[in-house]
């Protein structure tokens, strides 16, 4: 049965939710590494960096998501809560296999993503010219703040090493979030 | 004369039934906003929700990871304000109660000797606060109607970091909270640090709702991993949760405007019913005086002349008497 190792995952943003439902496999990027979510998998809280979440649901499926940063939680939760679908819970049979820690005892997966997108939801061509303008825009940045930190900026004297101005990082992260977008839609990164 | 009061009164009726015209539509346009808002209200709930969550574990996780970060903060030198109110006037007292919840919070930490840092949404602040000489070291605006997530980061961007780096003791928020459609109230609410969950188990707050007794039970007793450890994790999640609630509290804000501004130009509407029904009466009873004045005179006059041939008559008679 597909559903005994079966989880309910949640991809949450501020302003919807992405994915909701019974899913039995999650990979996601942490700071140490990309990690697997499985049912039954210790509670955690952890951060998320920017990345593709692949989600693998019950019949096999992969929904893939360009998630930029964010947090997971896994928890136990009570099944009633956790129940990923809204199958016969009745069956006296099924009971008997649950593999589940306990009775009445599931994974829930919650990743809150304060920006994130279904890889359907993706719009290639946009995601491309915007990788390509962020590029440019990076380029010129990180030239032109070379040049006004020689001429000029005495009173910060270490903060062009690793922080630069404000609308470099800016476009360093629209680099990557278009990245991010690309690498979910699975088409090669310029760069 | 009688006609020329009329005149002015039928200009005046017209004029507010144009008022009236506009009132009901703000009034229509913000009644459908209250429906879209309350919707995004309740969009972002699960993400509230799931934020405070994972503040609950980090910090009941590793109860010495918290620092700063949690609680409320003993003494208080310096802090930062963000007050939320609307870009547009015509919505009643909603811009007005939260200066005045605003400008009450600045003056007591004032006395109690902290140093205030005002941040302000919403263009209507804007000129009230220059207006009263009140420094506001930033102000955004076009975002209190249809605020985005991508709003409430813009702000957190400038109003996170100076606690972060430790230049404020607290950060709080002045804004309107939604309850329901009937009822919303401005609040003062401590942004960051954020509340210690030890002690908002049981109270009102947003992580409240979904944290029942077994489900708490569970966060306790539970063993979990951290990833990355515990107080490093609560450094990261400190400002994002921050902004979550700055968010949740833009939104709420964006939903009680529409709600005040729909009850403000419902009121409009009445009143200008009022005004054209009193009008009217005065405008056709100086109708009617008109009218009878009118009368009056005629019959006045035809008595005159009448009396005046009755008078000649007679006078013929009189003659022809004599």
């Amino acid at each position: 049965m597909a559903d005994d190792n079966a989880f309910r995952m949640e991809l949450v943003t501020p302003e919807r939710v992405l994915f909701l439902g019974a899913a039995t496999q999650v990979v996601l990027r942490t700071v140490d590494g990309d990690l697997t979510f499985l049912n039954g998998h210790t509670p955690l809280v952890g951060a998320v960096l920017p990345g593709v979440v692949r989600i693998t649901d019950a019949d096999g499926t992969e929904t893939r998501a360009a998630v930029h940063g964010g947090f997971v939680q896994v928890e136990k939760v009570s099944a009633s809560g956790a129940a990923p679908n809204p199958a016969p819970t009745s069956d006296p049979g099924g009971a008997v296999d649950t593999p589940v820690p306990g009775p009445g005892v599931g994974t829930r997966v919650s990743l809150l993503a304060g920006v994130a997108e279904l890889a359907g939801d993706i719009d290639v061509e946009r995601a491309r010219r915007a990788a390509e303008r962020a590029e440019a825009l990076v380029a010129e940045l990180a030239s032109s703040g070379r040049s006004a930190s020689g001429g000029g900026g005495t009173d910060e004297p270490g903060a062009d090493g690793g922080e630069g101005p404000p609308e470099l990082i800016e476009a360093e992260a629209a680099l990557e979030r278009a990245r991010v977008r690309l690498e979910a839609v699975e088409v090669p990164t310029p760069g | 004369m009688a006609g020329g009061q009329e005149r002015v009164l039928r200009r005046r009726i017209r004029s507010v039934q144009s008022t009236k015209k506009i009132t009901r539509a703000m009034e229509l346009i913000a009644a459908s906003q209250i429906v879209r808002a309350q919707a995004r209200i309740a969009a972002a709930r699960p993400y509230r929700e799931g934020m405070a969550r994972i503040v609950i574990e980090t910090a009941v996780g590793d109860p010495t990871a918290a620092g700063r970060l949690l609680g409320t903060p003993e003494t208080i030198e310096r802090v930062g304000v963000l007050a939320i109110v609307a870009d547009r006037g015509l919505c009643g007292g909603y811009n007005t109660s939260v200066f005045r919840a605003t400008e009450r919070l600045v003056a007591d930490q004032r006395r109690g000797g902290a140093e205030v840092r005002l941040f302000t949404v919403g263009k209507k602040a804007q000129g009230y606060f220059r207006f009263r000489g009140q420094a506001v070291e930033h102000s955004f605006t076009g975002m209190s109607e249809r605020p985005t997530f991508e709003d409430a980061r813009r702000v957190a961007r400038v109003v996170v970091p100076p606690f972060v780096e430790g230049e404020v003791d607290q950060l709080v928020v002045v804004s309107t909270r939604f309850r329901s459609a009937g009822s919303q109230m401005v609040e003062v609410r401590q942004l960051l640090p954020l509340a210690d969950p030890r002690q908002l188990v049981g109270e009102d707050a947003v992580a409240v709702r979904e944290l029942d007794a077994a489900e708490a039970e569970e966060v306790r007793d539970g063993y979990t991993e951290f990833e990355p450890e515990a107080a490093e994790l609560l450094a990261d999640l400190a400002p994002r949760a921050a902004e979550t609630d700055i968010f949740g509290a833009l939104l709420e804000a964006a939903a009680s405007e529409v709600t005040a501004r729909q009850r403000a130009m419902a009121a409009a509407t009445d009143n200008a019913d009022e005004l054209v029904k009193k009008y009217s009466r005065i405008m056709n009873r100086a109708r009617q005086d008109s009218i009878t004045t009118e009368i009056m005179e005629i019959v006045g006059g035809a008595e005159a002349l009448r009396a005046d041939d009755v008078d000649s008559d007679g006078g013929e008679m009189i003659r022809t008497a004599v």
